[in-house]
């Protein structure tokens, strides 16, 4: 059995080129999982293990990496940071316990790492900050330190200060020890030493140490009383105090470095270690039935209880579908059987392993708290609970915003529609925000994402994954249409000559619904003027109509 | 869409009538309507995000208008400004390129979808024009 509390489920997520990916490179070295490290612009990171990914220096899908720290297992989804990838990082934040918001020195708090900000503050996840890149031209630890409190309206509690910047960035002084943390140019993070703070410093480390304590004691009152007695705290005191306000998000211990030159990255993972919370610490996800209401009842993190699991991603790879799951309580072991409460249906499964980022192990059995893929699930998607079939319940589902872009495509050959099929169809099951449709006017064949960038890289992985050449068609909006007046009418479907006829006369109501509502159908006939059975035929006709069929039908009248 | 529709009454036959007679009342019904219901395109309006150095603030913004965009807040800081407006998708294809070339590389934007407005007469207009026209070639 695994002890919970040594067990941290982190994302690293920031704006595009913060240097997540570095970082996360940078954090498997000191971990010891690779022993060379991959520079991203040299396209050989070990997390970006797509072709696309490689070329484009960015990451699109967020992979699972286990590794260890301090005695602490550490599972790491390194989440992807355009804005059309939105999709992955919220989805990515749903299994997450903590976070690292990594952020540029010299950019700082950029558009994109506002909105995964936001995300983050909707789903409750504790983080800490990483101002990364102290070694670049322009940077300034402080002005961010500043925008973070400004832009994004956090408190950021600042736990180091940077020794010089820019070019002279050497390393950092860890404010609660008051002890300098210098690393040499070797490129190695383990070439590093431990001195007194430079005499220079001495005076601002005093000041933003005070600043440091004032803000932890709040989170408890004996000590607070302690401390303005003037008292010298305890050091695993303070330490408590900051975990309690880290994991309340009263604010968010911040940290300095540079990972591409190997400097202040374990101070970082010092943190996620001790102010992080661990899956027992985080709100238990509440349980739904499958009307989508609350049952009130809790997945507590146990792995005695009833087995609860949230599949998060799939991927499919050569070896076949890796269906990416985080338990939320219970245990699952090699060949027990599961139910999809999505679908109804149940599952054996086969085979169990950690994911390490292009490389996995095989494990035997998995409990609450980890994030495991699950190899060769037939019937899973994206979103669906997988639970003990002797005791079933769904967990919360998950939202996800409607595509606004659409292009068409058409294959180059004769012979790639059925490949083209096959192909879209597995993307359709990895990535819910990707929708396929086939236009029944024309017969083309429509994608729908979350914008340009996003069907940009469909298309490419149809190329090189699948080996399918597109056509692509101009990028279409996603227009919708609605009516303005409330409208009463009638209409007849008659045809009665000879043979059997058909009859139909419905008097209704047409009028806007309130905004969001969608569409709804209601019937208020009385007295069996239009018998019940009917009611479902005409609701049926009307509903595809309220979205695509009618933009069709409305050519016809403008 | 956001659509109400509600079944008041008729008439049935006692031979005739079925579930598909039903059926294709309920969608000629709905072609018969819609267009004396005073019909409306939407189009996703997004929500923008854009930092640019200041050097180029009136080059972007002026850009973001004649995109239709409309403005709801401007921020300069130590490194540039921050405008944050709402812009219709449909004006937003190749905005990456149009930044980096107005503001020398240095430009950045983000977007994420807000909601659904009542597009303009001229663009509705255009819009259904192209779709007609698309509708025509493939037939």
């Amino acid at each position: 059995m695994k002890d919970l509390t040594r067990y941290r489920n982190i994302g690293i997520f920031a704006h595009v080129d913060a240097g997540k990916t570095t970082t996360t490179e940078r954090i498997l070295k000191l971990t010891g999982k690779i022993h060379k490290i991959g520079e991203v612009h040299e396209g050989a990171a070990t997390t970006d293990f797509m072709e696309q990914e490689q070329e484009r220096g960015i990451t699109i899908q967020s992979a699972a990496t286990t590794c260890f720290w301090n005695d602490h297992q550490l599972n790491i989804i390194d989440t992807p940071g355009h804005v059309d990838f939105t999709i992955e990082v919220y989805r990515s934040l749903k299994v997450l316990d903590g976070g690292i918001g990594v952020f540029c020195g010299s950019g700082g708090v950029e558009p994109q790492s506002e909105t995964n900000w936001r995300y983050a503050n909707d789903s409750k996840v504790a983080r800490v900050i990483y101002v990364n890149k102290l070694d670049r031209t322009g940077a300034d630890f402080f002005r961010v330190v500043k925008q973070v409190e400004t832009v994004l309206a956090a408190k950021p509690l600042v736990m180091v200060l940077p020794i010089g910047v820019e070019e002279q960035f050497s390393g950092v002084v860890d404010l609660l020890t008051r002890k300098a943390w210098i690393w040499d140019d070797s490129g190695d993070p383990m070439n590093y030493q431990i001195k007194e703070v430079p005499a220079d410093m001495v005076d601002q480390v005093e000041t933003y140490r005070e600043q440091l304590i004032e803000m932890a004691v709040e989170q408890d009152d004996d000590l607070m009383e302690k401390y303005l007695e003037g008292e010298e705290l305890e050091i695993a005191d303070i330490k408590r105090c900051i975990r309690k306000g880290t994991r309340d998000m009263s604010f968010f211990p911040t940290y300095c470095g540079s990972s591409f030159k190997n400097k202040g990255v374990q101070l970082v993972l010092d943190a996620v270690v001790d102010y992080l919370p661990n899956p027992k610490e985080v709100n238990p996800q509440p349980e739904i039935d499958l009307e989508g209401n609350e049952t009130g009842s809790f997945a507590i993190v146990d792995p005695q209880k009833p087995l609860r699991a949230l599949a998060f991603k799939i991927m499919d790879d050569r070896y076949g579908a890796l269906t990416f799951t985080r338990l939320y309580s219970g245990t699952l072991s090699k060949g027990d059987t599961i139910l999809n409460t999505a679908t109804g249906k149940s599952e054996r499964v086969s085979r169990l392993v950690e994911m390490h980022a292009n490389s996995r192990e095989e494990i035997d059995s998995a409990q609450a708290g980890d994030i495991i893929a699950i190899v060769g699930m037939k019937n899973v998607q994206t979103g669906h609970t997988l639970c003990d079939p002797k005791n079933p319940a769904t967990l919360e589902p998950m939202v996800f915003p409607d595509p606004v872009i659409s292009i068409a495509i058409k294959p180059k050959t004769k012979g790639g529609n059925e490949k083209m099929g096959i192909a879209l169809n597995k993307m359709v099951q990895e990535d819910p925000s990707f929708h396929v449709m086939t236009d029944e006017e024309s017969g083309e064949t429509i994608l729908k994402g979350m914008g340009e960038l996003h069907l940009d890289i469909k298309v490419d992985i149809l190329k090189r994954t699948h080996g399918v050449e597109v056509e692509v068609g101009k990028p279409q909006v996603a227009y919708r249409e609605s009516i303005t007046k409330r409208l009463e009418d009638s209409y007849t479907h008659k045809k009665q000559s000879g043979g059997s006829g058909q009859y139909g006369k419905i008097d209704y109501i047409i009028e806007p619904g309130e905004p969001g509502t969608g569409f709804e159908f209601e019937s208020k006939v009385v007295g069996g003027a239009v018998p019940r059975e009917y009611w479902p035929a005409s609701k049926k006709a009307l509903e595809p109509a309220s979205t695509e069929v009618c933009w069709q039908a409305s050519l016809a009248w403008i | 869409m956001d659509l109400k529709f509600t079944l008041v009454g008729g008439g049935f036959h006692p031979v005739d009538s079925s579930a598909l007679a039903f059926e294709i009342a309920a969608k000629s019904a709905y072609r018969q309507s819609i267009p004396k219901a005073g019909p409306q395109l939407l189009e996703p309006i997004m929500n923008v995000d854009v930092f640019t150095p200041d050097d180029y603030m009136g080059d972007v913004i002026g850009d973001l208008n004649r995109r239709r965009g409309m403005m709801k807040s401007q921020e300069t800081g130590p490194m540039g400004a921050r405008i944050k407006a709402d812009v219709p998708l449909s004006e937003m294809f190749g905005y990456i390129g149009d930044l980096r070339t107005m503001t020398s590389g240095r430009g950045q934007f983000s977007m994420s979808f807000s909601h659904y407005a009542p597009c303009p007469t001229n663009v509705a207009e255009e819009v259904i024009k192209e779709a007609k026209e698309r509708q025509a070639a493939v037939s």
